[in-house]
């Protein structure tokens, strides 16, 4: 029955695209006047960046576009809710991709595949890495809006200052800089460690793939719980109960951002796009003394993270939603707006690459944007994975991680994160990752 | 015939115009049905779907998502050792908050008693805190108590020369939130207390002034007694609330470290909009509402009544 009318809606969908796609010229003079389209964004600088110049789309469309934003805890929440009731309150959907998987299985968004197909959209200007990662069974639910990796940021002058030449590269240079830093007296590294959504999970999976573990085993079996595993959790443990600043166990990602622009700390490991608000002079007190480095090879590994936009299959308006979806992630709307607002994590090469990007974002002399290529390739695609469970599977883990930081016994905290997730299934990854 | 008809219809018009109007006896009844809706559509069916939904093992993003499971939510909720923590967490954390505004409400509202100049304003200065947003309040004092750049750790530090690390460690983060409540709701108890000791009776007061009594001796033994059915409204209303609490929490530590300062509300949230497990979650609220009648129950009966 669901085939069936997933098969109809598909069926229904080309036909009017196909509609649609002899009709272009007059949709920009105005085919969806009087229409409103509801999206439901997070709250993010190049979401800004993007709402600035909204009314581009108004005009060339006629339709009028309600973007509502919220932190990245909330609009998770909200959207799984409006998706889950079958409401159309919001026509186009912006989700973490950890999250692709939930939604799409459940029948919550649209294939984009269908629209791709239907007009053969050209798809392969996108870094492909985040296009699968907003895919599931084949087919691609949400494009990706932004994309980012982590990297390891430091402060030059502090470096200079306790004596060390350039960056980490390996596990050990990074301790001894750890100890080095510490020496002169500063707060050597820090990063988000506090357990809401997307905080210290985010940042301790590069530590725990970093040691050898991995989230299942060979026969799918969770395995969070493994020597490696707590190899990985002490050594992230070890460096923010002996490196870090004071309260760093409550710090989400913008307290890390916050103390690292006011030169409160030496060593970060976060997002690429940080780099943005680090050298921004109205911001920051540390413009041009950051140095950018991949991740300390041995220590951690580099993130796959990335924010797509899709279309809630119980809204009304699809067409407009994939015409305001093409809209905000074309080429010539991704390069203005990254170069009039904040926008260091496009996601289309063509943008990446051109000059004015380049340009731009040639922070500590065009290095920041070697390593983002070099830290994007080098990130596994299940940096954290793609399940249905991944809501209680990730609160468990950020319990057990910040239990362990807070001095409870490492083992028996990932322990009883595995016992919480027994029911994860390991069918589940198999279908969906092997 | 028709005399008798028009007759007929004219007494009913008649009656019916009384009824309205109020001027029947009957119609006091009237006014029970608006009240009697609402309640039933905002308390009643709320209740019974949240039944419902209780014996169900109900995830909203699984496919084959709804399947009747009877009482098996119940006993995992009872066997849910996370549960159990968060039981401890609230256990604590309404009891301490609770005592230290009791105290604390009644001195300051003793303070109000008397003439102190500038009385007035105090009274108006005092409700601030109660008509803040709980949001707003809970991100003031994450700042207020920042390690690194809040005002409480600078002059701790400038005072004492240490460190002062309260939401990020498991030992004070609870003590942490205790504080904010307090700050926050004293003057509510306050206020209600003031509200009991202004309506009592200065006859006893003056008798046992003529027997010579102490002032400890007077509060002890007058003042307490007879304010016992304003003291029993206060700590019913801040259990309640008490019990509930999530808002600041969720802004100011995310019940953690760790688990530390989750709560049973908090912990109910996380099933219900985290995990989506509506079913489970419904079971939790029905467990909590179970515990919040019997406590109340308890102090209404054991209290209130016996007061009169």
């Amino acid at each position: 029955m669901k085939k069936k009318l997933s098969l109809v809606l598909a069926a229904g969908m080309l036909m009017s695209s196909f509609m649609f796609s002899a009709n272009v010229q007059a949709a920009e003079t105005g085919d969806f006047s009087g229409m409103t389209l509801n999206v439901i964004m997070q709250d993010h600088s190049a979401v800004t960046s993007v709402i600035e110049v909204k009314d581009e789309f108004e005009k060339a469309t006629g339709a009028s576009v309600n973007i509502e934003t919220l932190p990245q805890s909330e609009v998770i929440s909200k959207t799984q809710l409006t998706l889950s009731s079958q409401s159309s309150d919001y026509d186009v959907v912006m989700f973490d991709h950890k999250y692709t998987t939930q939604f799409a299985e459940a029948g919550w968004i649209v294939p984009l595949s269908d629209f791709i197909d239907a007009e053969d959209y050209d798809t392969s200007d996108f870094m492909q890495g985040f296009v699968s990662a907003l895919s599931y069974n084949d087919k691609v639910y949400g494009l990706p809006f932004y994309g980012e990796s982590t990297m390891l940021m430091y402060n030059k002058e502090m470096f200079e200052a306790a004596g060390i030449d350039g960056a980490p590269k390996t596990a050990e240079e990074f301790w001894t800089a750890c100890e080095k830093l510490k020496e002169a007296g500063y707060n050597a590294f820090a990063c988000r460690a506090n357990r809401d959504e997307g905080q210290n999970v985010y940042i301790w999976t590069g530590f725990f793939l970093g040691a050898g573990a991995d989230w299942f085993d060979a026969d799918g079996k969770l395995s969070i719980n493994t020597p490696e595993a707590v190899a990985g959790t002490e050594a992230f443990i070890n460096a923010l109960q002996n490196y870090s600043i004071n309260g760093v166990e409550s710090y989400n990602w913008d307290n890390v951002q916050l103390a690292f622009q006011q030169g409160s700390i030496a060593m970060a490991i976060d997002a690429t796009n940080f780099a943005a608000r680090l050298e921004d002079e109205s911001q920051s007190t540390v413009v041009g003394k950051v140095g950018y480095s991949v991740v300390p090879e041995g220590l951690s590994v580099p993130s796959t993270s990335t924010w797509g936009l899709g279309i809630n299959s119980a809204s009304k308006n699809q067409e407009l939603a994939w015409e305001f979806i093409k809209w905000c992630l074309g080429e010539d709307i991704m390069l203005k707006t990254s170069i009039d607002g904040l926008r260091a994590d496009v996601t289309r090469s063509s943008v990446m690459n051109s000059e004015e990007y380049t340009t731009k974002y040639a922070y500590e002399d065009g290095n920041w944007i070697k390593v983002v290529i070099d830290s994007m390739n080098a990130a596994p695609a299940d940096y954290e994975p793609r399940i249905t469970d991944w809501s209680s599977l990730g609160d468990s883990v950020a319990t057990a991680v910040s239990k362990a930081l807070d001095g409870d016994d490492i083992q028996s905290s990932l322990d009883a994160a595995q016992e919480e997730s027994s029911d994860i299934t390991d069918d589940a990854y198999i279908a969906i990752n092997r | 015939m028709q005399n008798i008809k028009n007759k007929n219809a004219s007494e009913w018009r008649r009656k019916l115009v009384r009824f309205v109007t109020l001027e029947d006896s009957k119609s006091w009844k009237l006014l029970f049905y608006p009240g009697r809706w609402i309640l039933l559509l905002l308390t009643m069916v709320p209740t019974v779907y949240a039944l419902w939904l209780s014996l169900y093992s109900y995830n909203l993003a699984k496919a084959n998502r709804r399947e009747f499971v009877f009482l098996k939510n119940f006993a995992d909720v009872l066997t849910d050792s996370r549960f159990w923590g968060a039981f401890s967490v609230t256990a604590k954390f309404t009891i301490c908050s609770l005592l230290i505004e009791l105290v604390l409400g009644m001195l300051i509202a003793h303070c109000l008693t008397k003439k102190i100049y500038g009385k007035e304003l105090v009274q108006i200065i005092i409700i601030l805190p109660m008509i803040m947003t709980p949001v707003v309040v809970g991100l003031i004092w994450k700042m207020f108590y920042d390690a690194e750049f809040g005002i409480i750790s600078y002059y701790f530090q400038a005072l004492t020369g240490g460190s002062l690390n309260i939401l990020g460690n498991s030992s004070t983060s609870l003590l942490g939130l205790i504080i904010v409540d307090v700050w926050e709701w004293t003057p509510y108890v306050a206020l209600i207390l003031l509200a009991g000791m202004q309506a009592l009776p200065a006859e006893p007061y003056e008798a046992v002034q003529v027997d010579g009594a102490t002032g400890f001796q007077t509060f002890r033994y007058l003042t307490l007694p007879l304010l016992k059915p304003s003291i029993s409204v206060a700590v019913m209303f801040r259990f309640m609330d008490l019990f509930k609490w999530m808002d600041t929490i969720y802004i100011m530590t995310g019940g953690g470290p760790g688990t530390s300062t989750e709560t049973l509300s908090y912990y109910a949230y996380m099933n219900n909009f985290k995990f989506l497990e509506v079913g489970y979650a419904a079971a939790m609220c029905l467990v909590m509402l179970v515990v919040v009648l019997i406590i109340c129950n308890t102090i209404g009966k054991k209290v209130l009544l016996k007061g009169e």
